[in-house]
């Protein structure tokens, strides 16, 4: 027998991970100098609402895509983000930097909140319960005008993200671009490549492939799927407060049905768990929806069809359909 | 292993009742009994699949009714389950890989079990970089196998290794059996309907029928047996 104590090599030990980190910073690069390019500030302010964008939805394909957790719960994240980042600046005086990392904490206290009765639940009722979080916020932070969270109107005048002492106002399209994309790029790349492509991410879909399985090889279920609830949580609670200081208006319109709609489509399309499936769905879904701005009225019903085309033509989004197909299985 | 008057109760049904009996170190111990026997909750009581609604369940000396799977694991309790299961979604390589990486995180130290042996003992070197849903049925038990070894235990349940395979493959299979517990020296309790291939492998036979204790002896006592005979004849067994 061979004494030799050799390890397999994998994605999940960091083979090949230079070589696509190189290709992803360099795509990251690339938009960089489209940010300077782009004359129109309108079309700046699509590409950071798509960065911010990728941030929830990366997040969300960590635990529906890779974990497979039905957590429905995402934008509650967000929303406790984007209201948490604003209240600590506008009440506490942090500044806006800071504010947001403590929002990441409070989105990771969020995470465990909502984690602890979904993992006493079974698949679909995890869906049901989380969906029904989702549900009951909006109602809540209408009571929170009195500790306030501005009711219905929601919570003017954030202050604006200040960078060293430079003053990013909401007008200077170009360094929120590039502010944006910072974040965007670097949140995705610790959830794409670091996350999920260490010891976590083998255990999230060893979970979610075969459950019992993963028990038996030493996965420890609890502690992996809070682990996915948290991570998820706060990079969600991260995007929520770069949103809340670059749009200086937080309503309970984040947990709105067209957001919600949005963010599913945009995994639907690009498909779950198979980086960059869910990235591409953002960019694909953020622009085609400014595109069809001038069909206003069916715009949303467009939106429907675009899933349902996909859900049927390609079940595992747009990245499935580029995936080589398997040989015929020998008997 | 052992177990202590263990009984498992589903609602009203009794899968398995009053079980006591002791798994010898190094020993292959096959397990039979018509179907719904109770055989496959016989495994998981033991794995930590399922929990003794009384009774209770030792190992090495530990009382580990109460432990969960992934904590048995951490102990030396590997599994192998009656439907192949596998990661479906990585490479052959990394079902092995997660094997390793999780049995070290549940027992809080490195396996003891070099992957080059296990690679050797279930041939799957040269299959590695194979995506696992593209593996047939033979490669399926291998890879759970690999992966159940892997985590470094020193005792694997099996429930029907092999079910669904030929003739050919059952003997195939059967020697990989052998020789885990011939070079690695893991205690190892398979659950099989095939009764030859069992007296074939099995240093002793524990037969049970509507979750109870029928005998445990060697092959050659209990396969001879009237008794037994009878129960696989599938005469009606009024005990
Ligand atoms: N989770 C459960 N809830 C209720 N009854 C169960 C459960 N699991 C198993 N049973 C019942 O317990 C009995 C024993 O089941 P078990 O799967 O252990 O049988 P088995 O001996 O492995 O059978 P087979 O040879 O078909 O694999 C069966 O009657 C089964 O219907
Ligand atoms: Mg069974």
């Amino acid at each position: 027998m061979a004494d030799r104590s050799a390890s397999i090599t994998s994605q999940f030990t960091g083979a090949g991970l230079g070589r696509s980190s190189l290709i992803f910073w360099a795509l990251v690069g690339g938009l960089a100098l489209l940010g300077g390019l782009l004359g129109d500030s309108y079309v700046r302010h699509i590409f950071i609402l798509v960065f911010i964008w990728c941030i929830v939805i990366a997040s969300w394909d960590l635990i529906l895509g890779y974990a497979g957790i039905f957590n429905y719960a995402q934008l509650v994240f967000f929303a406790f983000g984007a209201y948490g980042s604003a209240m600590l600046s506008i009440y506490a005086g942090l500044t806006p930097l800071l504010a947001i990392g403590a929002a990441a904490l409070v989105g990771a206290g969020i995470g465990v909140l909502v984690a602890v009765p979904s993992l006493r639940l079974k698949g679909e009722y995890v869906a049901l319960f989380t969906f029904a979080v989702h549900l009951a916020l909006p109602p809540l932070i209408q009571q929170g005008r009195a500790i306030g969270m501005g009711g219905n109107t929601g919570l003017l005048g954030i202050p604006w993200l200040n960078l060293f002492g430079f003053q990013v106002s909401s007008i200077d399209k170009l360094t929120w671009y590039w502010v944006s994309l910072a974040f965007g790029a670097v949140c995705v790349y610790l959830i794409y490549f670091v996350i999920l492509r260490g010891r976590m991410g083998l255990a999230f879909i060893a979970m979610r492939d075969a459950e019992t399985f993963a028990q038996a090889i030493g996965v420890n279920e609890y502690k992996y799927k809070l682990l996915a609830f948290v991570v998820s949580a706060v990079f969600t609670a991260v995007a929520g407060g770069i949103y809340a200081h670059y749009t200086s208006v937080v309503t309970p319109k984040v947990l709105g049905t067209e957001f919600f709609l949005m963010a599913m489509v945009m995994l639907a399309i690009g498909g779950m768990g198979r980086f960059p499936g869910a990235i591409a769905g953002v960019f694909t879904v953020v622009i085609g929806n400014e595109l069809l701005r001038s069909f206003d009225d069916y715009r949303l019903l467009l939106l429907g069809v675009a899933v349902v085309v996909t859900v049927i033509f390609f079940p595992e989004g747009v990245a499935g359909a580029f995936k080589p197909k398997p040989p015929e299985k020998a008997e | 292993m052992s177990l202590e008057n263990v009984t498992i109760q589903f609602g009203p049904f009794r899968a398995l009742t009053d079980l006591s009996f002791q798994i010898e170190r190094g020993e292959i111990l096959g397990v039979a009994g018509p179907n719904g026997a109770g055989k496959s909750t016989l495994m998981n009581v033991c794995t930590g699949g399922l929990h003794a609604s009384r009774g209770r369940v030792l190992f090495n000396g530990k009382d580990v009714t109460g432990f969960k799977r992934h904590s048995r694991c951490g102990l030396g309790i590997a599994q192998t389950f009656q439907i192949p299961t596998l990661l479906s979604s990585v490479t052959v390589g990394e079902n092995l890989l997660a094997g390793q990486m999780f049995g070290s995180e549940a027992r809080g130290s490195a396996p003891d079990i070099p992957i080059q042996d296990i690679l050797y003992l279930t041939q799957l070197e040269d299959t590695l970089n194979l995506p696992a849903s593209q593996a047939d049925l033979l490669t399926r038990k291998r890879i759970m196998l690999g992966a159940a070894l892997a985590t470094g235990p020193e005792i694997i349940f099996m429930d029907e290794p092999l079910g669904g395979l030929n003739a050919e493959e059952i003997v195939e299979f059967l020697q990989v059996i052998r020789h885990v517990r011939e070079e690695l020296g893991i205690t190892i309790v398979m659950v099989e309907h095939k009764t030859r291939a069992l007296a074939e492998i099995a240093d002793r036979i524990l037969i049970i029928n509507f979750g109870e204790f029928v005998m445990l002896d060697r092959p050659e006592v209990v396969l001879n047996d009237d008794h037994v005979v009878e129960i696989y004849l599938g005469k009606k067994h009024d005990a």
